[in-house]
């Protein structure tokens, strides 16, 4: 009992000093300060940014010449080693070319693909050209599996030597006009029978691949004058970023002239934008 | 003294220490989750902060980019932020769906929490983005809509 006494003794006493009020005190100042932290809120909405895709720029109109010498005509009426179509290289943002360059041949309405090159080539030569008609060339650059730039403007009309024999392109029986430069659906001519008739193939690609076949329809079922696409090439898919680009090659000083003696084209670049903000309103 | 002098006094000694505990601990840790409101605070301010984005150009197949982000704090007290989110939205052009096939909108890679002081701005992490080989030709030149969402508490 006496010890029972005692030990309650020393247990109040330290309550004779208001250090146990202080801890309180501070206990209750630390409680209060948190819960009006707890009720602060803070806004956060949600913020939009824009992100931009590049895109292949127009290229200049082609330039075009003729082989020189005395022309030579196949049997078939294709103009042997025919124009040798010339463009300038361009890229698709800041050191980075294009992948391809697809050339058009246009003879009047007809349109067809005279070249398909790798992006290390910045000419080619139309190995499948007319002879007699006159042709226009325009070029486009490709990048990856689908993205296709603008096709350039055309370039100056070439009047393809030789005598012009009647021609089916994509189906469509063609003749030059009478001052050679205006193809006409030739009247009463079938495709399905085409003695005497020069069946003018697609080009392949110009790096090694196969040409594609004639594209003669056996049917006239083409309706003259009508425009046919150009086939839609599938080049490989790009590599990404991190991985070196197989095919194209990065054009520089220091970079293979590929074919050609027509090194270090011109580069065109994806302007820069600026800084986007957004606010996030509290 | 009596007894319930005794109850009082552990009372409060387990309540100082707990608060002590509590105001001793990282600042970040004890912060209060606020709601995605933007209701003023109890002490009346409306705090706001503002997320900044690296300008980002030139996405073509293939290509790889960074959307940095920046965080700028205008309120007088800090923020920790500790949950980013983004998410692609929308574009600019028709036949350009905002899908991953076109554009893929990486996990935020900063470190988070990220604190930012009262008045003060700070780098915190960025939105990869990625253009797969499959996006259309019709994405050309389109400008893609990336959502970022940002969960922030007051801090101390």
């Amino acid at each position: 009992m006496r010890r029972r006494h005692a030990r309650t003794g020393q247990s109040f006493r330290f309550l004779r000093s208001p250090l146990p009020f202080v801890g309180v005190a501070t206990a209750l100042a630390i409680g209060t300060g948190v819960a009006a932290y707890g009720d602060w809120d803070v806004g956060a909405d949600e913020a939009q940014f824009t992100v931009h895709a590049a895109s292949i720029p127009r290229m200049d109109a082609p330039a075009v010449t003729l082989p020189g010498g005395q022309p030579e005509i196949t049997a078939d009426g294709i103009v042997v080693g025919g124009p040798r179509i010339e463009w300038d290289r361009v890229s698709i943002a800041p050191g980075t070319p294009v992948q391809r360059y697809v050339v058009t041949r246009h003879l009047g309405p007809i349109i067809q693909v005279a070249c398909d090159v790798p992006a290390d080539h910045r000419r080619c030569v139309d190995e499948n050209a007319p002879a007699g008609y006159l042709a226009t060339y325009t070029v486009a650059a490709t990048y990856g599996s689908f993205w296709t730039g603008v096709p350039s403007p055309e370039s100056a009309p070439v009047p393809l030597p030789g005598e012009a024999a009647p021609i089916v392109v994509d189906g469509v029986v063609m003749v030059p006009g009478g001052d050679g430069s205006t193809l006409v659906p030739a009247p009463g001519v079938s495709a399905s029978a085409p003695t005497g008739i020069v069946v003018v193939p697609q080009a392949g690609t110009g790096d090694g691949k196969p040409a594609a076949e004639p594209v003669v329809s056996a049917s006239a079922s083409t309706a003259p004058g009508q425009v046919q696409q150009p086939p839609v090439h599938k080049p490989p898919a790009p590599p990404e970023e991190s991985a070196p680009v197989p095919d194209s090659g990065k054009p520089s000083s220091s970079a293979p002239a590929g074919d050609d003696e027509n090194e270090g084209g011109t580069q065109k670049d994806t302007p820069l934008g600026s800084a986007v903000d957004a606010v996030i309103p509290g | 003294m009596h007894r319930w002098h005794k109850t009082v006094v552990v009372a409060a000694a387990v309540v100082g220490a707990a608060g002590l505990a509590v105001a001793l601990r990282d600042p970040s840790a004890t912060d209060q989750k606020m709601t995605l409101t933007a209701a003023p605070g109890a002490d009346g301010t409306n705090p706001v902060f503002t997320v900044r984005g690296a300008a980002v150009e030139d996405l073509y197949p293939g290509a790889r980019r960074r959307l940095v982000l920046t965080l700028t704090n205008s309120s007088n007290r800090d923020l920790v932020v500790t949950g980013m989110h983004a998410r692609l939205t929308a574009t600019s052009k028709p036949g350009c769906e905002p899908v991953v096939s076109n554009l893929e909108v990486g996990a935020y890679t900063g470190a988070l929490p990220a604190r930012v002081r009262a008045r003060g701005s700070r780098e915190a992490g960025a939105v990869p983005l990625h253009m797969p080989n499959t996006v259309v030709d019709a994405c050309q030149e389109a400008t893609f809509t990336v959502l970022v969402t940002a969960d922030a508490v007051a801090a101390r």
